[in-house]
C-alpha cells in the first residue's frame, strides 16, 4: 500500500473538502482518504495506483457551483502497511 | 419549500426547538448539506438542497407535538477518550465520511454488530445483503473476530459491553458456538444472535448448545402475525420458539414496519408477545428505513416513523398500550448519571438521539387478562427529576448513606399504588438496582413484563448527520474501524460493502474450501404443510386477546 500526500486546490470551504473525500472513497482502491480544509490537503492510502492516477482522479470530480474541477498536485508517497499501523495503533501498540 | 438560509429562529444546539438546523446529505450524490428539519401540518420534516440535485423534503418524524416532547429527555453523552480515529490523526471534521469512530462522536458504543457472513438461507425480496452465487463471501476467521470485538473491550471510559451477532444468516456459521463463546470470553456480558429462527426451528440443538456457550437473547425477525404480512417465517417461529423455550433461551422479536404491508398487525405482534411471555422478552419495531433510488410518492407510501408505530399500537391495542407510555431511550440516562456519582465508575449510558428510539414496558396479569404499562404507576419524570438532584448532591460531596436512605424514602413517592399489580414490589425492585447493583430480580421480572421498543434507522432520504454522531448501535469491521449503524448502512459504497469486499474470499475459493457446494445448496425450502401439522404451529397462533377487541 502506498501513502500520498496531496495538495489540491479549487476547494472553498469544507463542504468541498467532504464531497472530495466521499468521491474519493467511492473507489475500490483507496483504503483511507482524509481532505484537510483550509490546508487544501489531503493524505491517501491506496493500492494498485500511481501518481497519475490521484491527480486524474482527484480532477475529475465535480465543482458544482461554478461546474468546475478541483486540480491536484501530488506532494509525497511513502509505503505503508496501513491496516496493520491502524489496528496496533487501535490497541495502543503503535508508534503514535 | 424552505430555504434553510431563509429560515429564521433557528435553533443549532442538540435538542433545541423546532425549526432546527443540522447537517444531512444529498441522497444522490452524498454531498454534506446544511439541512433544516421543521415542522409542517403537525409533522416534523428534513429539508436541504444539493447545489446540483435540488431540493429535498422528506418525513423526520410523524408527529411534531410529540417530537417536542421527546427532545426534552436528550443527554449529551460520553465520549470515547481513546477514539480510533484520533489515534490515526483524523478529527471527524469531514462527517460522516471519517467514520472510524473520531472525536466528534458523543456516544460510546452501547450494542455492537459482528457481521460474521454474507450468506442466508433465504433472498428476501427487499434485502441487498445477502451473498447470490458468485458474489465474494465474507466470513471473518475467529482470530479476526477475537481482534476486532478486543477493541471494543479496549473502549474508555466504558467499554463496549453487549454484541450482536449478525449476517447474513448467522446460524449458517458451522462454528457459530465458538464465536459466543470468544465474545464471552472477551468479557461481554450480553450475547444475542439476530436470526431469521430458521436454524433454531430446525434444529433443536442449536438453541441449546447457543445457550450452553453463553448466548443470552436471541434477535429474531417476526413481521406480523399473519403469512401475508411475515412470509418470511411465519411457520417456523412457533417451532424456534418451542425450541429456544426447551432451552431457556430468551427471544426479542423484531418487526420491520413498512406502511401498507404489516402495519395493521402492530397490535397483533405486541399481543403475540404477550401470549409468548414466558420466552418472548421483547419487541423491537423497527421502522423501514428505504434504500435504493425510491421516487418521493413509494417513499410517502411507505414511510413510517417511531411516533406513526406507537399510534398504530394505540389503537390497535385499544388504548391499553398509549403513546404517553413511550419514552425516548434516553430518559433512562438520569439513572446512568446517579449510579456513576454514587459509585465513582463510568457507567453504560444510553445517550443515542431522542429521535433513534422509544420504549415502554408492560405489565400482564394474565387472569385479569389485562396489560398494563410501567409507566401507568410509576412517576418516571418524577423519579428521574428526583435522581437528577440527588445526582447533583453527590457530587457535591454528600454522604453516599444519607442520599441511600433518603432515596428508599422517597422512592415510594414515585409508585402509584392503587395502580400497582398485586405482588409486584417496583419500590424493592429499583432500590436494589440502584443502591445494591442488584439486577436479579429484574430478570425474574421478565416472565411478566413485555419489553416494548422502537428504533428508526436512517437511510439517505432522511439522514441526520446530527443524529449519527450520537448513535450508539455500531458495527466493527476487520479493518479495527468502528461505524455507527446508519453511517455503516446508509453508506454501503464506503463502508459496508466495500470493507467487506476487500476482506472477503471469491466464491471460487469458498467453493473450493467447501467442496464444491453451492449458495443455492443453503437456500430454504419449507414444507408448509408439514410445519402446519406440527402441535407447536397449531398452538402459538391460537391466541388470547389481551386487548379485548
Amino acid at each position: 500500500m502506498v501513502m500520498f500526500e496531496v495538495e489540491i486546490e479549487g476547494m472553498r470551504s469544507n463542504r468541498d473538502a467532504q464531497h472530495i473525500q466521499y468521491n474519493l472513497l467511492l473507489n475500490e482502491n483507496i483504503v483511507h482518504a482524509h481532505i484537510n480544509f483550509p490546508k487544501r490537503k489531503g493524505i491517501l492510502i491506496c493500492k494498485g495506483m500511481d501518481k497519475k492516477d490521484i491527480v486524474d482522479m482527484i480532477n475529475n470530480i465535480v465543482h458544482y457551483e461554478v461546474n468546475g474541477k478541483y486540480s491536484a498536485r501530488i506532494h509525497g508517497m511513502r509505503k505503508i502497511d496501513y491496516e496493520k499501523e491502524f489496528i496496533l495503533n487501535m490497541l495502543g501498540q503503535g508508534k503514535s | 419549500m424552505k430555504n434553510v438560509k431563509d429560515v429564521t429562529n433557528v435553533t443549532t444546539s442538540y435538542a433545541g426547538k423546532l425549526p432546527h438546523k443540522t447537517l444531512s446529505v444529498c441522497w444522490k450524490c452524498g454531498r454534506v448539506l446544511d439541512a433544516i428539519v421543521y415542522e409542517e401540518n403537525g409533522k416534523v420534516w428534513i429539508e436541504r438542497k444539493c447545489p446540483e440535485h435540488g431540493k429535498l423534503k422528506e418525513v423526520y418524524w410523524e408527529s411534531a407535538e410529540y417530537y417536542d416532547r421527546a427532545r426534552k429527555y436528550y443527554d449529551a453523552g460520553i465520549r470515547l477518550e481513546n477514539p480510533n480515529m484520533s489515534k490515526i490523526g483524523v478529527s471527524g471534521i469531514n462527517c460522516p465520511y471519517d467514520c472510524g469512530l473520531c472525536s466528534l462522536h458523543k456516544s460510546h458504543t452501547a450494542l455492537i454488530n459482528l457481521v460474521v457472513t454474507n450468506r442466508c438461507d433465504l433472498s428476501c425480496w427487499y434485502c441487498f445483503f445477502y451473498a447470490r452465487e458468485g458474489d465474494p463471501i465474507y466470513e471473518p476467521s475467529l482470530e479476526q473476530i477475537r481482534s476486532m470485538l478486543k477493541i471494543l473491550r479496549e473502549q474508555r471510559p466504558v467499554a463496549a459491553n453487549a454484541v450482536q451477532i449478525t449476517g447474513g444468516e448467522p446460524t449458517l456459521r458451522e462454528d457459530l458456538v465458538e464465536i459466543v463463546k470468544i465474545a464471552k470470553g472477551l468479557g461481554f456480558d450480553h450475547v444475542q444472535v439476530n436470526t431469521d429462527g430458521i436454524n433454531l426451528a430446525l434444529n433443536p440443538e442449536l438453541a441449546i448448545k447457543l445457550r450452553e456457550a453463553g448466548t443470552n437473547t436471541i434477535y429474531m425477525s417476526f413481521d406480523g402475525i399473519s403469512e401475508r404480512a411475515n412470509p418470511k417465517n411465519h411457520y417456523e417461529v412457533p417451532l424456534a420458539l418451542e425450541n429456544l423455550r426447551k432451552a431457556k433461551l430468551g427471544v426479542v422479536l423484531v418487526p420491520t414496519v413498512i406502511r401498507g404491508v404489516n402495519d395493521h398487525e402492530i397490535g397483533g405482534i405486541v399481543n403475540f408477545g404477550l401470549n409468548h411471555i414466558d420466552i418472548v422478552r421483547g419487541i423491537n419495531f423497527q421502522p423501514v428505513s428505504l434504500v435504493g433510488r425510491m421516487p418521493a410518492k413509494l417513499r410517502e407510501k411507505q414511510r413510517i416513523t417511531i411516533p406513526g408505530v406507537i399510534s398504530l399500537l394505540e389503537e390497535q391495542s385499544n388504548g391499553a398500550i398509549a403513546k404517553e407510555d413511550f419514552y425516548p431511550i434516553p430518559v433512562i440516562t438520569p439513572v446512568s448519571h446517579f449510579v456513576k456519582a454514587f459509585t465513582g465508575k463510568p457507567q453504560y449510558t444510553l445517550s443515542n438521539h431522542f429521535a433513534c428510539g422509544a420504549a415502554t414496558y408492560v405489565y400482564l396479569d394474565k387472569e385479569k387478562k389485562s396489560v398494563i404499562p410501567l409507566p401507568r404507576f410509576i412517576d418516571v419524570d418524577g423519579f428521574m427529576e428526583y435522581l437528577k438532584e440527588k445526582t447533583e448532591e453527590l457530587k457535591k460531596g454528600k454522604s453516599k448513606k444519607i442520599i441511600a436512605i433518603k432515596l428508599l424514602l422517597k422512592l415510594r413517592r414515585f409508585v402509584i399504588k392503587e395502580k400497582q399489580p398485586k405482588g409486584f414490589n417496583i419500590t424493592k425492585l429499583l432500590f436494589n438496582a440502584l443502591i445494591k447493583h442488584n439486577y436479579s430480580a429484574l430478570g425474574a421480572l421478565h416472565h411478566k413484563v413485555l419489553f416494548i421498543g422502537m428504533m428508526h434507522f436512517m437511510d439517505k432520504y432522511n439522514y441526520d448527520i446530527e443524529r449519527v454522531q450520537r448513535c450508539n448501535i455500531h458495527y466493527v469491521l476487520p479493518n479495527g474501524k468502528v461505524v455507527p449503524f446508519c453511517t455503516f448502512n446508509v453508506f454501503p459504497e464506503i463502508y459496508r460493502d466495500k470493507i467487506q469486499r476487500q476482506h472477503s474470499i471469491s466464491w471460487t475459493e469458498w467453493k473450493k474450501r467447501n467442496k464444491g457446494k453451492k449458495l443455492e445448496d443453503e437456500k430454504y425450502k419449507r414444507d408448509i404443510e408439514k410445519l402446519k401439522n406440527t402441535p407447536a404451529y397449531k398452538e402459538a397462533y391460537r391466541l388470547v386477546d389481551y386487548f379485548g377487541g
